[in-house]
């Protein structure tokens, strides 16, 4: 079924080299978990990296470079390794998540330490999801390394670029700089049990699962909403949440 | 916020925009009334996170353009067969679409919440993540009557 849109993806293709300058905003894909050194720019973990930080999806050249910065000049800081990249402390097997914003029908992805191509994956030549993760053993490596990955499109000559500074294996000196404020999405505190109050309003509890039919009150938070248009409650609808299916009363 | 965050606003709104493009193909069309009163909550819910996710680009300078979004998502061919669909068959032609469309945008949510940075980003992926993911289910579990 996605086969019919090869032939308008080759002239889309075609059209993102002439209108990189103008939209820069346009490309492609970078790996944001363990975070490589563009995510590192793009969350400002590391300063001072001029424009990757606004587009960290856009390292994009040749196919079959080795560096980090797809030899372009402005993107030259990613390529430098005194530039302090906090590694992320893994175990031997990795998985590594793309982010792409434009889906290029996909040749592989491959990924070096040095010059060795540590893991590949097809792409099939077809059009990936918004995110790809893929998991590799690195159980041949330990301490610092720095991993460069490659997505090779299968309807251009280029490729995206992404280095990804690692410590391999526990132990090592090397202070483990948390990735991100949690790795893991805290579990939702979906229903603070509302205080017992002394006026019970009809209704009851908001829940999960449970179907709300316009005018129907619930209690969440301790407040107590109207629906205001019937459907089936679901996680991340909660009450305070969506003004279009609740109101607070 | 940080780059990382307005690179996810931007895809996101990008994303939704199609939602809201899809549901407004069949919304007058659909069989089923479980899956009617799903897409209209859907409708009503995106159209508020869409704002949400323009608002806060516009805060920061940058604007979700459409061109930030070519080659992103549901496919035309996708949007066709929910044009073309008669209505007896329309209700399995969304469920197709509609579930994978939006657990392409959980997975997206999911992958902002180890990167990103701002909270308030962070809590719109975590219900983008959530409601996304209960609607695949609810889709699942939907059994057209035809």
């Amino acid at each position: 079924m996605r086969r019919r849109i090869t032939l308008p993806l080759v002239a889309a293709g075609a059209m993102v080299s002439t209108l990189t300058v103008a939209t820069p905003a346009q490309a492609h894909g970078y790996i944001s978990s363990p975070p490589s050194r563009q995510a590192l720019c793009a969350q400002n973990r590391v300063p001072d990296c001029g424009q990757i930080r606004w587009e960290p999806q856009s390292v994009e050249g040749p196919k079959g470079l080795r560096n980090c910065h797809a030899n372009i000049s402005h993107f030259a800081v990613l390529n430098d390794d005194n530039r302090g990249w906090p590694a992320t402390s893994v175990g031997s097997t990795v998985t590594f998540t793309w982010v792409n914003t434009a889906q290029h029908a996909t040749r592989d992805w491959e990924y070096f330490i040095g010059n060795t191509r540590v893991a590949v994956f097809s792409g099939g030549g077809r059009q990936p999801g918004p995110t790809v993760s893929h998991t590799v053993n690195l159980s041949n490596y330990s301490g610092r390394q720095k991993l460069l990955a490659v997505w090779n499109i299968s309807d251009t000559a280029n490729a995206f670029y992404s280095c990804v500074d690692l410590q391999i294996g526990g132990g090592s000196g090397n202070p483990t700089p948390s990735p991100s404020p949690t790795t893991n999405p805290p579990a939702p505190s979906p229903t603070p049990t509302a205080a017992p109050t002394t006026n019970p309003p009809a209704g009851g509890t908001w829940t999960a699962g449970r179907a709300y039919a316009v005018g129907d009150q619930v209690t969440y938070g301790g407040r107590t909403y109207r629906c205001r248009q019937a459907h089936t409650a679901i996680a991340g609808w909660e009450p305070p949440n969506v003004p279009a299916l609740w109101s607070q009363v | 916020m940080t780059g990382i965050d307005l690179l996810f606003l931007s895809m996101m709104a990008g994303h939704t925009e199609q939602t809201l493009e899809i549901v407004r193909l069949v919304r007058d069309r659909l069989t089923d009334g479980e899956l009617r009163t799903l897409v209209a909550a859907v409708e009503v819910t995106e159209t508020d996170e869409l704002e949400t996710a323009r608002t806060w680009l516009a805060q920061a300078g940058r604007s979700a353009r459409a061109d930030d979004h070519a080659g992103h998502g549901t496919g035309p061919d996708q949007l066709a067969r929910l044009r073309d669909a008669p209505p007896p068959h329309l209700d399995t032609v969304l469920i197709e679409v509609l579930s994978a469309h939006q657990q392409a945008a959980a997975d997206l949510a999911r992958a902002h919440l180890a990167a990103g940075t701002d909270e308030r980003v962070r809590d719109l992926a975590r219900r983008v993540e959530q409601s996304r993911s209960a609607q695949v289910a609810l889709l699942a579990a939907a059994r057209p009557s035809i």
